[in-house]
């Protein structure tokens, strides 16, 4: 019996290593052909029903780009395109890619002469990358780490709420689920220990979001936006990161909780960029929509 | 074609899943049988890599939780090991007091404050304190990683006799265990920094990445000896065990630690000052790799 499960293992590794070899996961070329100069294209993972995009990056960089006023075009990539790297989002701009959400923003910043998007002391511009960081690579891994490590955490995805349109209806997304779902469980996991968060328990692990918050909470303070009175970058970063734990439904809501009654400030914040900047969220919730922000222009 | 490839190498990874059970982390089962059976009572031992011959310990981690014992003033005995798979999550450092295991050097350091009643963080506000937490993330969840792709290419160091090579034996047994540790320390590092990002990043990327997260800790520190002042608390320990790590690592060009110690003095010599504070015995602990050349209080 082990010895069946073995050469099915190495046949299955041999198919999927010709796939890879075959189909590749760069794309070599331009994905928009007839671009627009000075026009952003933006790839980003498919719309879901309760908030414009389950990855928190992909979140960041188009609220940037709304708060920089920069005109874009968001493409669905289908969860077949990635960038050189194998990332999502990349930018297409000028017949040039860029990749890394932090490379292209500075790389944006540079192209369309925005230099206001930052605070202007250097002790303020030293403490927004250390809370960048904390966001980023810090509080997202906990929640990572979280969502695969109780049961049900990725099961958001998979519903109609989320991507589920793109596994099927019905019996068909059952049989997807019960074959996949396992699988993307290992992937997960596996990423997590990889990272390093997962080698904690749940517990442990809603103690440091909740850390994370309480340190996120202080640093904004009483202040309408991290940046003082008009959001800057570390805004656009809070929100990608923070808007999944209120838009993201959970069955306990302990961090959506956190995040709205014990820290309330941090609630605030979230509705106030939303109100601000994406005018559009209910709409583009509602249809799933990539682009419902050029019918508001 | 591709797509009848695709389902079917995923049908068959997934039913391997299946028959394969994953490899659970030990993070829900304490430990029954303690490392250190005969052990005394309010004293710590740290369970931590090997001595090496330019810095007392070359995994960040394991420099910043020996250097916070010291900072502390709290006794403990370092016993070298590398078996991660005897610790609670599978992972170094790790300690045991008072009969019991701990693991993850931000859970030990929470856990120790409160054990040996030590009031080391107790005069910080909530600003100071949640700008340490950011400051501790940027450290180690951005600027290390990126080191650790620098250093990607010269794993070999790492079993040289340099490092902990003397420690894995001599001869055809020494030859087989050092290939073994190098191919274990490469693939636990390549998997760690490529779920980050850091690891699909251009060496001039990392490189800026490393010189801006310095930049901003310079900034930070300011001309106060300390990061929270006139004395020293855990942050210290935390940015002194990875930018010490950063300077005496073996990179080829030494273009970051000339950064450090030339482009920014005001890091450099905080790394001094806490290497003439708290490990007056590190020529002799490098020179003799004896775990224990400190003197508890």
């Amino acid at each position: 019996m082990w010895i069946a499960a073995l050469l099915l293992a190495l046949l299955g590794f041999g198919l999927s290593q010709v796939y890879r070899k075959l189909h590749g996961k760069k794309t070599p070329s331009l994905l928009k052909k007839d671009w627009k100069k000075q026009h952003v294209y933006m790839v980003q993972y498919p719309r879901c029903r309760t908030l414009p995009n389950l990855s928190p990056w992909s979140l960041k960089l188009e609220t940037w780009l709304r708060i920089a006023d920069i005109p874009f075009t968001n493409i669905n990539s289908e969860f077949t395109k990635f960038s050189s790297k194998g990332q999502v989002p990349f930018v297409e701009l000028n017949g040039r890619t860029i990749d890394d959400s932090n490379f292209i923003i500075e790389a944006l910043k540079q192209e369309f002469g925005k230099t206001d998007l930052e605070p202007t002391d250097a002790k303020a511009q030293s403490a927004a990358r250390a809370f960048s960081a904390l966001a980023e690579e810090h509080l997202t891994w906990a929640l990572f780490a979280l969502r695969s490590n109780t049961k049900d955490g990725l099961a958001f995805a998979s519903t109609d709420d989320g991507w589920g349109r793109y596994i099927g209806t019905g019996l068909k997304r059952r049989f997807v689920k019960l074959i996949m779902g396992r699988a993307n469980k290992k992937l997960v996991t596996d990423r997590a220990n990889a990272q390093g968060m997962g080698r904690h328990t749940p517990d442990e692990l809603h103690h440091i979001a909740k850390e994370d918050l309480k340190a996120i909470s202080a640093f904004l303070g009483d202040k309408p936006f991290f940046g003082g009175d008009w959001p800057t970058t570390l805004d656009a970063t809070m929100f990608g990161h923070l808007a999944s734990l209120i838009y993201i439904p959970t069955p306990e809501g302990i961090l959506t909780n956190c995040i709205t009654v014990t820290y309330p400030n941090l609630g605030q914040f979230v509705e106030r960029i939303k109100e601000k900047f994406w005018p559009d969220w209910e709409e583009t919730c509602r249809t799933m929509d990539m682009n419902a922000h050029h019918k508001k222009e | 074609a591709l797509s009848i490839l695709h389902t079917l190498s995923s049908v068959l990874s997934a039913i391997t899943c299946a028959v394969y059970r994953e490899k659970k982390s030990k993070q829900h089962f304490p430990r029954m049988l303690l490392l250190k059976r005969d052990w005394t009572r309010n004293h710590v031992y740290l369970f931590t890599y090997p001595r090496c011959r330019r810095i007392p310990n070359i995994s960040p981690w394991s420099l910043k939780m020996e250097t916070w014992l010291r900072l502390a003033r709290i006794p403990y005995t370092a016993i070298a090991t590398f078996s991660k798979g005897k610790s609670i999550k599978s992972s170094l450092p790790f300690v045991e007091v008072n009969g019991r295991q701990m693991a993850d050097s931000a859970i030990i350091i929470e856990t120790l404050k409160v054990e040996f009643g030590k009031s080391l963080d107790h005069s910080l506000s909530s600003d100071e304190v949640s700008r340490c937490r950011a400051i501790t993330a940027l450290v180690e969840e951005q600027m290390t990683p990126c080191l650790m792709v620098l250093l990607l290419p010269d794993v070999e160091y790492l079993v040289s006799d340099e490092a902990w090579g003397p420690h894995l034996g001599r001869g055809l047994t020494g030859w087989f265990r050092r290939r073994r540790m190098e191919r274990r320390m490469r693939r636990q590092i390549a998997s760690s920094v490529d779920i980050r990002g850091a690891g699909r990043h251009s060496y001039a990327e990392l490189t800026d990445l490393i010189k801006e997260a310095l930049d901003a800790l310079s900034t930070l520190l300011g001309d106060r000896p300390y990061f929270t002042g006139a004395s020293s608390s855990t942050i210290d320990a935390t940015v002194f065990g990875h930018v010490a790590c950063l300077v005496y690592a073996p990179t080829p060009d030494g273009v970051l630690t000339d950064y450090v110690r030339i482009t920014r003095p005001t890091i450099g010599k905080f790394i001094e000052r806490m290497k003439e504070t708290f490990w007056p015995d590190w020529e002799e602990a490098c020179r003799t790799r004896n775990m224990n050349t400190h003197r508890n209080p």
